[in-house]
């Protein structure tokens, strides 16, 4: 006798339009199959959904955060340099260079040391991130899936480009104080 | 010929005239001595001389420009093309070797060409320490470093503020023997001082007080050998 083909399912999940009545949904699905249960879910799906969104949200924020803080540590750091490397700049200005090229050099310089440091940072948190990924799930206790590599890809070349960015904008303040120096009074420690 | 010129010069800052009305003539080949105790005006002098600062009333003339009308830029360029530094304190750049800080001075001219430099620190006796770094030199050594980076765009005058003041006797020695080479060779120097040996060495000394020029020594037993 010929066996019969047995397709077995587990479960199924139903994604219903934004503001549609799962109970009637529910009820017309019973009604329509046989030896299936259909079992209302909306409170597991969406509060999954809710911690997910809070965590988004959270790392939205910490992001922002990180941005703005790195970009006041940045301008904090060139001012401190500026002033640590006034000598050396007056000097270049007696030597007759000018207060542009100056003001160039200064942000070229920013612009190398924020690459470097974006590459470095981007190389660190591939390190941590996708070793560690079931960990990651673990501890937060939801579902953390990696991205596709274009995805993957494209977010660190925008992170390049934002520290390339932040990095050369810090740096604009610095450069101008520089390029302002007199050289004459910063060399003879007045 | 006058390579410098100063005519009716003043520097006013507020109710101070650091420079009162002074009037002075170098010529191209020249070594002269500017002299005067602390805020007699010296600084103010070589700021205004070395295209730093600008007069308040009165001309510069240096090689026959008008240098207290020119702008920022124009100034730069004079200088650079024009007046080699030497400073007290020597302002080496000091992550860069002897010869690096030699050609930092080249980059910004013309042209860095390692060669040029190794030969002006050859003549400053120092081709051996080329590699060193600032730290890794005595003052001396440092100040002669300057000197080669001062000269090596072959500029028409060196203006030298306290050139010996951080310097030992030896090495104040060697530095006199250099500037003595650079005259014989043509090139003017205007040497900013407080030793009178040092303004000794000069053809003429001009003694500065209250921002006015009290006198002008001509040094009889003058010699460049």
């Amino acid at each position: 006798m010929k066996e019969k083909k047995r397709c077995l399912v587990s479960a199924i999940y139903v994604k219903v339009r934004e503001g549609c009545d799962i109970g009637k949904v529910n009820s017309a699905i019973q009604g329509h199959t046989r030896k299936a249960s259909a079992v209302r879910t909306k409170s597991m799906i969406t509060d999954v959904s809710d911690s997910l969104s809070g965590v988004s949200k959270t790392v939205t924020w910490l992001i922002v955060t990180v941005w703005v803080l790195s970009f006041v540590i940045l301008l904090i750091v060139f001012f401190m340099i500026a002033n640590e490397r006034k000598k050396e700049f007056a000097l270049l200005r007696l030597l007759g260079t000018s207060r542009a090229i100056l003001g160039s050099v200064v942000r070229k310089e920013a612009a190398v040391c924020s690459l470097a440091g974006g590459i470095v940072g981007i190389a660190l948190a591939a390190l941590v991130l996708f070793p560690f990924t079931r960990l990651i799930e673990k501890s937060l206790g939801l579902p953390y899936l990696t991205p596709e590599i274009p995805v993957i890809l494209l977010t660190a070349l925008l992170t390049l480009a934002g520290t390339v960015l932040a990095g050369s904008m810090a740096s604009f303040w610095s450069a101008a104080r520089l390029s302002r120096v007199d050289p004459g009074c910063v060399l003879r420690g007045n | 010929m006058a390579l410098l010129e100063l005519k009716n010069v003043s520097k006013i800052y507020g109710d101070l005239k650091a420079l009162n009305d002074v009037s002075i003539q170098v010529e191209k080949g020249e070594w002269v001595a500017i002299m005067g105790p602390s805020g007699s005006g010296k600084s103010t002098m070589m700021n205004i001389i070395g295209c730093m600062d600008k007069p308040t009333i009165g001309e510069v003339l240096l090689d026959g420009v008008d240098i207290s009308k020119e702008s920022q830029k124009a100034l730069t360029d004079i200088r650079r093309d024009k007046i080699g530094l030497i400073f007290q304190q020597f302002h080496m750049v000091t992550y860069l070797t002897a010869v690096e800080n030699v050609m930092v001075s080249q980059y910004y001219h013309s042209m860095p060409d390692e060669e040029e430099a190794l030969e002006a620190l050859d003549r400053v006796g120092l081709r051996e320490r080329a590699k060193h770094l600032p730290g890794q030199l005595s003052g001396g050594e440092q100040q002669r470093v300057c000197v080669a980076r001062a000269l090596i765009n072959h500029p028409e005058l060196i203006l030298a503020d306290e050139p010996t003041g951080n310097l030992d006797e030896a090495n104040e020695n060697i530095v006199l023997d250099l500037f003595r080479q650079l005259h014989r060779e043509g090139t003017t120097l205007i040497v900013v001082t407080h030793d009178p040996e040092v303004a000794e060495a000069a053809q003429r000394t001009i003694v500065l007080e209250h921002g006015r020029v009290a006198r002008e020594v001509i040094n009889e037993n003058f010699s460049n050998q």
